[in-house]
Parts: C-alpha cells; sequence; structure tokens
C-alpha cells in the first residue's frame, strides 16, 4: 500500500506541475520574440528564446512576434530622375522587428507594417531617385552605376522613421530591376532597332574595309617583292657584265691590233645579210684571183 | 420481495466488480498512453536533414546528424528538421517572357525586365545552384527565405546588368553576368546572415524581346558576311606572297644564271683569243690572211649582189640581176652556200663573170 501511495502522490505532483506550467509558463521559441502585456499594457519584452514565467491568463497576455526578417516587396511606382526621366524601379526590402513593444504600440500585425512600410520605402525611393541622373542608374561605365548607393540611401531615409516610430530595422533594400514606363518601352525599341541597323552596317563596312585594305597590302608587298628582286636581278647583271668587261679588256691589252680586227671581222660578218649590195675593188682579194690569169703563184 | 434485493445486490457486486476491472484496464491503458507519450520525442533524422532540438523554445546549440535522435516529448523539446548540406538548384525565370509574342511595348509588371548600361532591354533566365551552410541560421534567418533569396540574385543581376552594353551581356561577357551575379548575390546573403552558400549562378537564357530580336539577328550575320569578306582576301594573301616570293626568287636565279654565262663566255672567248693570239704573235701574217679569207668565205655568200669594179678603166658598170636575186629563198640559199663554201667555190652562183660585159 505504501509505495502505491508514493506512485500516486508523484503522478499528480507531476499533473499539477504541468498545469501550472501551461498556466504560469511559456515558452518563446527560437524564431520569435515576445512582448508580454499585463491588462492590456506592455509589461515586459522577451527576445530570447526560452521558457518564461508569466501571470496566468487575465492578468498578463503573451503577445508574439517574428524574430526574423521578413521580405517585402514595394508596389511598383513611377518615380523621376535628376534628369526628368520617367523610370519605374521596383525595389524589396529586408525587414526585422527590433523593438516588439513599439512594433506593438504602433502597428500591432505584419500586415499592418506591410502596408506602412511602402509608403515609407516608397516615399524615400522617390526622393532618392530625384537626386540621380538617369546616367547613375544604368551606364555602360560600372564605376558610374549608383544602384548600390541608391539602395543604401533608400535605406538610410527610411529606416530612421521605421525605427524610431515603429520599432523596425530595415536591413536591406534591394533594386530588383530597372525599367522604364510602359510608353516609354515603344521608343526604346525604335532606338534598339536603329542602333542595330547601324551597328549591322558598320560591321559590313569594317570587313569590306579590312578586306580592301588585306587585298591592297597584298598587291603592295607583291610590287615590292618583285621589284626588289629585279632590281637586286639588275645589280648581279651589271656586275656581271663589269666583270665581262673587265676580262676583255685584260687579255685585249696583251694585243690591241690583233683583238680589233677580229672585232671587224666579227662586226662584218654580223652586220652583212642578204640585202647588202656590195661594190667592190676588182683588185681588192679574193676578186684579183679572178682577173689573173690561172697560173700557179710565183713563187717567192 | 427479499429474492429480488438478492438480485439487485448481485447486480451492484457485478457491477462493482466490472468497474474495479475496467480501472484496471484503464490504468494500464494510462500507463501505456504516458510511455508513449514519453517516447514521443524519440525521432529518426533522415539522409538529408539534419535534426535540431529546440528545449523550451531554445535552439540546442548542436544539430543531430542522420540517425535516431532522442528528444524530450513535446512541450519540453521540439524537433526542426534542417535541409542538410546537400546541393539545391533553383531557376529564376521572373524575367522571362511569359509569352514570346511580338509586342511593340513591355509592361514594367505583367512583362518584367531590366534594362542595360545603353538602356537595351533585356530579358533573361537564370539557374542558381546553392547549398545550405548554415542550417540554423537558413532556419531561423528569414520568414521568407526563399523568396528573399531569388530576390538578391535578381538584385545582383540587375546591378551587373545596369553596368554593361547589350553587346557584351549578348556575346563576349556573357559568363562575366553570372560570375559577378554570384559574388554580389554572396556577399548580400552572408550580410543578411542568411546561411546560404551559392555554388553557381548561371545565365540559362538572355535575350532582347521578341520585337527586336530580328534587328540582332541581322547585326550577327553582318559580322558573319563581314568574315566572309575578308577570309578570302586574307587566304589570296597567304597564295599571293608566297608565289611572288617564288617568282622573285627566279628572277634572282636568272640574272644569276645570265651573269654566270655571260662570264664564262666572256672567259671562253679570252682564253680563245688568247690562244690565237700565241699563235698570232709566232706568225703574224699567215694568222691575219687566214681570218681575212674566213670572213670572206662567211661574208661573201650572203650577199645579194656583188659586183666587182674593174679599177683599170674609168667608167664604172654595176650588173644588176633581180630575176636571180628574186628567186633566191634566204634561208634555202644560206644553207646551201654554206655547204658550198668549205670546198673549193669561192663565189656565190649569182656573181656573173666580167668578161660577157667587156
Amino acid at each position: 500500500m505504501k509505495p502505491q501511495m508514493l506512485i500516486r502522490f508523484i503522478v499528480s505532483l507531476l499533473v499539477l506541475l504541468v498545469l501550472f506550467s501551461f498556466m504560469l509558463g511559456f515558452q518563446v521559441r527560437q524564431n520569435e520574440q515576445v512582448v508580454l502585456t499585463r491588462f492590456g499594457s506592455p509589461s515586459r519584452v522577451i527576445q530570447k528564446p526560452g521558457l518564461y514565467l508569466k501571470w496566468p491568463w487575465p492578468i498578463e497576455k503573451v503577445n508574439r512576434f517574428d524574430a526574423r526578417l521578413n521580405f517585402h516587396e514595394i508596389r511598383l511606382s513611377e518615380a523621376l530622375t535628376k534628369d526628368k526621366r520617367n523610370v519605374i524601379v521596383p525595389v524589396f526590402i529586408a525587414w526585422r522587428i527590433v523593438n516588439p513593444q513599439r512594433f506593438l504600440e504602433a502597428i500591432g500585425s505584419t500586415e499592418n507594417a506591410r502596408a506602412k512600410l511602402d509608403s515609407l520605402v516608397s516615399s524615400a525611393k522617390n526622393t532618392v531617385l530625384g537626386s540621380y541622373d538617369f546616367g547613375q542608374l544604368v551606364s555602360v561605365k560600372p564605376e558610374d552605376v549608383k544602384l548600390p548607393e541608391i539602395e543604401q540611401k533608400i535605406a538610410g531615409l527610411s529606416s530612421g522613421q521605421a525605427r524610431d516610430s515603429f520599432g523596425i530595422a530595415i536591413e536591406q533594400v534591394g533594386i530588383e530591376r530597372v525599367t522604364l514606363p510602359e510608353v516609354n518601352t515603344r521608343f526604346v525599341f525604335e532606338r534598339m532597332q536603329a542602333e542595330r541597323a547601324q551597328f549591322a552596317e558598320r560591321y559590313r563596312a569594317e570587313g569590306k574595309q579590312e578586306a580592301d585594305g588585306i587585298n591592297a597590302k597584298t598587291d603592295a608587298e607583291k610590287t615590292v617583292l618583285l621589284a626588289e628582286a629585279r632590281k637586286s636581278a639588275e645589280e648581279t647583271r651589271g656586275k656581271a657584265e663589269a666583270e665581262v668587261a673587265r676580262i676583255y679588256s685584260a687579255a685585249h691589252q696583251e694585243q690591241p691590233d690583233l683583238y680589233r680586227f677580229l672585232r671587224e671581222l666579227e662586226a662584218l660578218k654580223k652586220v652583212v645579210n642578204q640585202n647588202t649590195t656590195l661594190v667592190l675593188d676588182a683588185n681588192s682579194p679574193p676578186f684579183d684571183l679572178l682577173k689573173a690569169a690561172p697560173s700557179p703563184p710565183p713563187k717567192p | 420481495m427479499s429474492r429480488r434485493r438478492e438480485d439487485a445486490l448481485f447486480s451492484a457486486h457485478a457491477i462493482l466488480a466490472a468497474l474495479r476491472s475496467s480501472i484496471r484496464i484503464l490504468r494500464w491503458g494510462m500507463l501505456v498512453l504516458v510511455l508513449i507519450y514519453l517516447c514521443s520525442g524519440i525521432t529518426t533524422v533522415g539522409p538529408n536533414q539534419r535534426g535540431l532540438v529546440l528545449r523550451f523554445g531554445r535552439a540546442l546549440p548542436k544539430s543531430a546528424p542522420p540517425g535516431l535522435l532522442l528528444a524530450f516529448p513535446e512541450p519540453i523539446d521540439e524537433v526542426v528538421m534542417l535541409p542538410a548540406k546537400s546541393v539545391q538548384e533553383v531557376v529564376l525565370d521572373a524575367w522571362t517572357p511569359n509569352n514570346d509574342s511580338w509586342r511593340d511595348s513591355l509592361h514594367p509588371a505583367r512583362d518584367p525586365y531590366t534594362i542595360t548600361g545603353d538602356v537595351n532591354i533585356i530579358r533573361a533566365r537564370f539557374s542558381v545552384r546553392f547549398q545550405v551552410a548554415d542550417p540554423i541560421a537558413y532556419e531561423f534567418g528569414a520568414s521568407d527565405r526563399e523568396n528573399l533569396r531569388d530576390m538578391i540574385c535578381y538584385q545582383s543581376a540587375c546591378r551587373v546588368l545596369a553596368g554593361m552594353s547589350v553587346d557584351d551581356v549578348l556575346t563576349t561577357r556573357r559568363d562575366f553576368i553570372g560570375q559577378e551575379s554570384m559574388r554580389l548575390a554572396q556577399e548580400e546573403l552572408d550580410r543578411l546572415g542568411l546561411g546560404v552558400q551559392l555554388l553557381a549562378f548561371e545565365t540559362r537564357e538572355i535575350n532582347p524581346p521578341a520585337s527586336v530580336l530580328q534587328a540582332f539577328q541581322d547585326v550577327i550575320s553582318a559580322k558573319v558576311e563581314a568574315r566572309t569578306l575578308v577570309e578570302p582576301a586574307r587566304s589570296r594573301h597567304a597564295s599571293v606572297i608566297p608565289e611572288a616570293n617564288a617568282e622573285a626568287y627566279r628572277i634572282e636565279q636568272e640574272a644569276q644564271s645570265y651573269a654566270q654565262g655571260l662570264i664564262a663566255k666572256a672567259q671562253g672567248e679570252v682564253s680563245a683569243f688568247l690562244a690565237l693570239l700565241k699563235e698570232y704573235r709566232a706568225n703574224p701574217g699567215t694568222v691575219h690572211t687566214r681570218l681575212y679569207a674566213e670572213m670572206i668565205e662567211k661574208v661573201l655568200p650572203k650577199l645579194r649582189v656583188s659586183s666587182v669594179l674593174p679599177t683599170d678603166r674609168g667608167d664604172v658598170r654595176i650588173l644588176v640581176s633581180p630575176q636571180k636575186a628574186d628567186e633566191i629563198q634566204p634561208s634555202e640559199s644560206n644553207e646551201s652556200q654554206q655547204q658550198l663554201l668549205p670546198t673549193s667555190t669561192p663565189f656565190p652562183q649569182n656573181i656573173q663573170p666580167m668578161e660577157d660585159h667587156d
């Protein structure tokens, strides 16, 4: 009977403990933060997860809030840049409740927060975009693109109020895209097409120009090559002729009269042809032999 | 009456007995329920998971590996299954056209796009591979973590594209978009502490809108055309220059051989001359006469008409015989006469004897 009593006692104690813990204790989960309200007015803020005690229900109430980052896309709206160009820059934010008590007092629910943040960030976005040129949103020079700076300025401009009035920290402002109003896209298309046509034209022209250039270069190189070859050939010939002249003159110095005689004979052989009519003195040899009697030549 | 009373007593006893036994069963049942409850915290962690125990809502510092996980029952412990470090892939296709139909304007919300540095509208599809680097941070970092992660990727891509020209985007630096976007997105994810490690950021598709696609393709074909113009010129250069080199070499070689020939000829002639000279010095008169006679033999047959003037008398007569001269074919006569020359006849046939006219 005795151990049975002990078991009963333990069981009833456990049941009581569970009951009390449900009435008096509450857990704050890892992803939560809590504001305890006593008869409606905030009494305690708990931002660390764990098990906590409170007065049972009608006295104290647990208001749970998300401690994680929340993601929100700001409603699309047109904005004007400094150089008066219409742009539509979709923006998103990542925000977190950092002061749950203020959040509870000022806004209460996440849905309300979204609406408030929407208008807050939208107006900050319009203000910031109004102080930047369109060329600082997009530019072919990456160093001119000021999107990160714009994001930071929007965050800077809106986070002060968000923190002070709503207990919200805006941890990130991100520009998702850079777009233009629908009517403007038509002109952009036209310009894109014109640009492309221009590029196509330029590529064709450049191709032709390059081809012509290569052809001209080919011809010039060829001409130079051949001209140099001819020049060097001429030099070779000239040197050879000079050498020949030297050889001849060296030989002919030996006996100039014989040379002259030989040259004259050669010249005669070359000059005389079928059309040459020769008028000769009959006494000149060998015709003198014709006139003389066919007698044996006189013995010397 | 007593009979009825007995009956009632009996039935009361029976009910009591039944009640007692059912209470016993109930007690055992309760015990089983309590045991089941106490064991309800024991779960298994799947192969691609990590088990995280929240004790009174607070995460224990270490997550449990796959296998059996012993935890206390519900109000004390809560087991959260986290995705392990397996690689996941998401396709970011918010900038992809819903329908590819030709349209002459785009609505910024209905047809999402972004613009490049030179204000060209561009539409794209990316795919991102990532790994959960820090499961706890991933689980408790953000309430809408998938959307936030995707949006950070879009933000990075937008920033990269805003600094590039459309030509770079579409052609040469297409890979750069993914690399740079990944770098920027990773920075942002780390700054926000979302526990996500990006592994790859790929540009699956990046195009100008359908309505201007034709113009872009025309540029590509213009490039191809330009190449078809340049290539033949290049190949012509490649063939003409070696040809010209060969020609130049030929010209120089010709000159060389001409020069060598010329010198050889001169040397030959000179040595012939020197030989003759030797003979001439020994016997000048004979050599002179012989040379002279040889010349006459060669020259006289070529002459069409020759006439010999007698010097004794004063009047000069020239005999011309045109018929005979016409009959002679130049080449034939040359050959025949040259054949005749070495023989005794010193005169060509067309020279008439003098005596007839005297």
